[in-house]
């Protein structure tokens, strides 16, 4: 400020020698009045910049530019050869760390290229807040949106019924009707002697074989020897195989039923029981 | 030999079922039969082989087997059940899936053989259950494993048990519904 006084003194001790001597008085009083002015002024000022950008990185720069007028620049109204305005141009680049540019942005400080004490008005502080000042400079990699989901929808397949298994019912009596019923022997260590000696006195009676040459090899219990079309017994597992006639009845007879070896000729014959027997509904 | 059935609701002490299940290679497949009381077939149902998709196995996990036993086969069996029997038998190896077909109790049973000495008489609840029975006329035991807990049911199922071995083998309609099933699964191998 001062250095500008004094710059301002050298001009009007200039004024002296100009041309005309009543003018010199007016623009002595006029200079006076402005420099009264400008000291009232706040010789720094804040100023509000708000700025806007759509995608701002930590590592950009902020190029901005500012100029500060020295205030002379009134001067030039009244006689343009008396005063040279100074503006001083300041370009910088701030580095972004931490920024809203959304909101209000105040300026603290500028360091100017040159060390100068400035008068700087309000509203001659100006700096170009218009897009293309700003010059933001966006990387070639600007981001992109990542693309998703919703950009590519999924398709969606329904396993539908295939997700449960369902059982189909086959109701052919065939595959359990064309078995042949089996009966196994009850173990002969397990019967008493005396039903053993009665299996052997009825193959006596009814197949005629004495019973010193009887020899009981099986026993079965519930043979429903009325209901049989065929029958194999199976002498080495003492299994009895046998199938049931389609003959309809709504009763018959289950006898227990021994296999008996006549010893003399090796013969096996199958003897039922004529006492040992059940009669069973079949309704 | 005419083929029975009954409509009627109520349980007939008649009429045996049998529960079979077959899981041969991927094929799952099973079978109900219902006899009369001498082990002539009444009616039979069965379910076309099942086979699980590499799908279903990775949806199903670890409750595959337990659904395609119970929920495919089983239960859808249980609704084509046109018979009333009082009771249905399975395999032992069926222990594990007991559960209600066609509204009515299930156990599973296999022969025991050498009954440690502390069993004796008809009935031995060995667990909650499970018990071994004494079929008295054949005077051989069978294990028991039952869907109920219940132990008034279970001696009621027992009595319906040895009534009806007194007149057939039991067992042996379960060794029929397995020929009947491999059969019908088209492999002759047995599990």
């Amino acid at each position: 400020m001062w250095r500008h006084e004094e710059r301002l003194s050298y001009w009007l001790a200039r004024a002296k020698s100009l041309r005309k001597p009543g003018f010199a008085g007016w623009f002595r009083t006029r200079i006076a009045q402005e420099i009264l002015s400008l000291r009232r002024a706040q010789p720094v000022c804040e100023t509000s910049l708000s700025m806007s950008a759509e995608v701002v990185e930590h590592t950009d720069e902020l190029s901005l530019s500012a100029t500060v007028s020295d205030g002379l620049a009134i001067l030039l109204r009244h006689w343009d050869r008396l005063a040279e305005s100074k503006n001083v141009a300041g370009r910088f680049k701030i580095a972004i760390h931490d920024m809203d540019l959304v909101n209000k942005t105040d300026t603290r400080r500028l360091e100017l290229p040159e060390d100068s004490n400035i008068a700087v008005k309000r509203e001659e502080f100006a700096v170009s807040a218009s897009p293309q000042s700003l010059s933001m400079k966006i990387p070639a990699n600007t981001p992109r949106s990542v693309p998703c989901f919703s950009d590519h929808p999924v398709r969606v397949h329904s396993a539908g019924r295939n997700l449960s298994l369902h059982a189909k019912i086959g109701t052919v009596m065939k595959p359990i009707s064309d078995l042949p019923y089996m009966r196994l022997s009850l173990k002969l260590e397990n019967l008493k002697l005396s039903e053993k000696e009665t299996f052997l006195r009825e193959a006596g009676v009814l197949k005629n074989i004495p019973l010193e040459r009887a020899e009981l090899l099986a026993v079965f219990r519930h043979v429903p020897i009325e209901l049989i079309s065929r029958l194999r017994f199976l002498e080495e597992k003492r299994v009895l195989l046998f199938t049931l006639s389609e003959e309809s009845r709504t009763k018959t007879r289950i006898h227990d039923m021994a296999a008996v070896r006549d010893k003399a000729n090796k013969e096996i014959y199958m003897v039922p029981h004529r006492t040992q027997f059940r009669s069973v509904s079949l309704n | 030999m005419p083929m029975q059935e009954k409509q009627s609701g109520q349980p007939s002490t008649n009429q045996v079922g049998y529960f079979s299940y077959l899981k041969t290679g991927e094929k799952r497949l099973g079978a109900i039969l219902v006899t009369n009381q001498i082990g002539v077939p009444l009616e039979f149902k069965y379910t076309e082989p099942v086979v699980a998709s590499k799908l279903h196995k990775i949806l199903y996990g670890s409750v595959l087997e337990k659904y395609l036993h119970e929920t495919v086969i089983r239960d859808r069996l249980g609704r084509e059940v046109r018979t009333t029997p009082n009771f249905f038998i399975a395999p032992y190896d069926e222990k594990e899936f007991l559960g209600s077909l066609a509204d009515r109790e299930m156990m599973a049973i296999q022969k025991y053989i050498d009954p440690p000495g502390e069993i004796s008489g008809p009935f031995n609840r060995i667990r909650e259950r499970e018990a071994i029975v004494e079929l008295e006329e054949e005077s051989i035991f069978l294990r028991l494993s039952f869907s109920t807990s219940d132990e008034s049911t279970q001696h009621a199922m027992v009595e319906w048990l040895q009534e009806i071995a007194r007149t057939m083998d039991v067992l042996e309609p379960l060794d029929r519904i397995h020929s009947a099933l491999t059969n019908l699964c088209g492999d002759t191998k047995r599990d």
